[in-house]
C-alpha cells in the first residue's frame, strides 16, 4: 500500500482531516502526528468512529475463539464466558455430576425423550423372532411348538432358536414380512447338482467306512439240512420265513416248568 | 505317392494291428518260463487261502423288555419280525478261518458253545456241520447242513435272561 500524499487528495478533505486519516490508519509520521496537534487536533478522534463501525460490522454470533482473541474482539463476550467456565469449575469442584441436559432442553424450549430413556425402551423391548418367517420363506413348517421351545429353553443352556416374543409384542417388524411383489425362494439347478453331489459322495463316504460290526446278509440264503439230531428236552423248529431268507433253527430247551418259549 | 501305394500302406497298418494281438501272446509265451519258477508256489498259497472258510457267528440277545435295536443289526431285524421279540442287543462278534476238515468252537453267553466244522465246498455250497451244546456239554443240537456261498443261517432259542440268544452263522468265501 502506498504512503498517503496529503498533496494530492481531494479538495473535499482539509489538512486536519486528513492528517487524522493518516493517523486513524496507522500510517502518520512523528512530523504529521506533531502537525496535527498544531492544527488542533487529537490523536484519538478517529476510536469512537472505530468502536462505531466495530460495533456495526460485529457478528451476532461469534466463534469460540481463544480468550486472549475474544478479550480483544469482544470483551464483554469474552467476560461472560469466563463466568460461566467459572460457574463449571465450582460446580465441578463439588463433585456431584450437573444434571444439564434436561435444563438445556428446558432452556431451548424443547420437548424430546432423553436418550437414556430411549435406549432403555429399546433394551426392555423382547427379542423379534425370525424364525418363523425364514421358515415361512424357505416354505417349511415351523421347527416346533411354542410350549416344546419354552420347555427346551428352560432346561437347555444352549437355545437355538431366539425365545418367541410375547402375545403382546409384534412377531416381527412389517419391514420383514414378504411382500406381495417379492419373487419367492427358488432352488437353483447348480445348487440342487451341488447337494446331489455332496449326498453321493456322503454315502459313497459312508459305505467306506461303515462299523465292521454291520451286519450284511446275501440277498440269496440257501440252507439244504442233510441231517439234525437235538439233545434230550430239545424241541427243534426250523423256519422259513420268505423265500431267500435265512434259516432259522430254532431250540426251546424244555423244562419241567416251563412249557418252551412261545413263538 | 499312387493310390494304389497309398491303399497298400493302409491294408499294411490294419493287418499289423490285427496281428498284434498275437504278437503280444507269443511274447508273453516267452516270457512265461522265466516267471514259471515262482508262480507255482505263489498259485498255491492262494490256493490255500482259497480253500478256507470265513465264519462270523454274532451273538444277539433278544428280549422283549424293551424296543431298542441296536442299528448294526437293521439287516437281520427284519427275518427276525415272526420272532415276536422287540428288542435286540449284538453281544459279540467272533470271527475266525477253517480250512476244509477243520473246525472253530466259539464260547457264547450262558457258558454255551458252538462248533462249527467245514466239511466240503465247491464253487457255489458249502458243506458245514454246526453243534451247539449248553452248560455241561450238553448237547441242544447237531445237524449238517448245505449252504450257498456267503449265505447267513440263525440258530436262535438258547435262553438267556429274560429272552433268548440269537446266533447268526455266515459262511463267506
Amino acid at each position: 500500500m502506498s504512503r498517503l500524499d496529503p498533496e494530492t487528495l481531494d479538495d473535499s478533505l482539509d489538512r486536519r482531516a486528513v492528517l487524522e486519516l493518516a493517523v486513524a490508519d496507522g500510517l502518520a509520521t512523528p512530523d504529521e502526528r506533531a502537525e496535527l496537534l498544531a492544527l488542533g487536533g487529537s490523536l484519538d478522534a478517529h476510536l469512537p468512529l472505530a468502536q462505531a463501525i466495530a460495533e456495526l460490522l460485529r457478528p451476532s454470533f461469534l466463534p469460540d475463539l481463544a480468550p486472549d482473541v475474544m478479550a480483544q474482539v469482544a470483551p464483554q463476550q469474552a467476560e461472560q464466558d469466563q463466568q460461566l467456565s467459572q460457574a463449571l469449575a465450582e460446580l465441578l469442584a463439588a463433585g456431584e455430576s450437573p444434571e444439564m441436559a434436561a435444563e438445556i432442553l428446558a432452556a431451548l424450549q424443547l420437548e424430546a425423550d432423553p436418550l437414556s430413556d430411549l435406549l432403555n425402551e429399546a433394551l426392555s423391548a423382547p427379542p423379534v423372532d425370525l424364525s418363523a418367517d425364514i421358515f415361512a420363506s424357505l416354505g417349511l413348517p415351523a421347527s416346533q411348538d411354542e410350549d416344546e421351545d419354552e420347555d427346551e429353553a428352560q432346561g437347555a443352556e444352549i437355545i437355538a432358536f431366539p425365545a418367541p416374543a410375547p402375545a403382546a409384542a409384534p412377531a416381527a417388524s412389517p419391514a420383514l414380512q414378504p411382500a406381495a411383489n417379492t419373487t419367492p425362494l427358488r432352488w437353483r439347478p447348480a445348487a440342487v447338482l451341488a447337494m446331489a453331489a455332496a449326498a453321493v459322495l456322503a454315502v459313497v463316504v459312508g459305505q467306506g467306512q461303515s462299523d465292521p460290526l454291520d451286519f450284511q446278509i446275501a440277498a440269496v440264503n440257501t440252507v439244504a439240512i442233510e441231517e439234525l439230531v437235538s439233545g434230550d428236552q430239545v424241541f427243534v423248529q426250523v423256519m422259513q420265513m420268505d423265500e431267500g431268507a435265512p434259516t432259522i433253527i430254532f431250540i426251546d430247551e424244555l423244562s419241567d416248568d416251563v412249557g418252551g418259549i412261545p413263538l | 505317392m499312387t493310390k494304389t501305394t497309398h491303399l497298400l500302406r493302409i491294408g499294411a497298418l490294419f493287418s499289423l494291428l490285427a496281428l498284434a494281438p498275437f504278437a503280444s501272446g507269443t511274447a508273453q509265451a516267452q516270457a512265461r518260463p522265466v516267471a514259471s519258477r515262482a508262480q507255482p508256489t505263489v498259485e498255491l498259497a492262494q490256493a490255500a487261502v482259497k480253500a478256507k472258510v470265513d465264519l462270523e457267528l454274532r451273538v444277539v440277545y433278544a428280549t422283549s423288555a424293551h424296543k431298542k435295536v441296536d442299528s448294526r443289526l437293521s439287516s437281520l431285524t427284519r427275518y427276525l419280525s415272526h420272532l415276536r421279540f422287540t428288542g435286540y442287543e449284538l453281544l459279540d462278534t467272533q470271527k475266525s478261518q477253517i480250512a476244509l476238515g477243520g473246525k472253530s468252537t466259539y464260547t457264547i453267553e450262558g457258558g454255551r458253545k458252538v462248533t462249527v466244522s467245514l466239511l466240503g465246498r465247491d464253487e457255489a455250497r458249502a458243506r458245514v456241520r454246526v453243534q451247539v451244546s449248553g452248560a455241561g456239554d450238553k448237547q441242544l443240537l447237531d445237524t449238517t447242513m448245505s449252504v450257498n456261498r456267503n449265505a447267513t443261517v440263525i440258530v436262535a432259542g438258547p435262553k438267556y435272561k429274560e429272552g433268548i440268544l440269537v446266533l447268526p452263522i455266515t459262511a463267506r468265501y
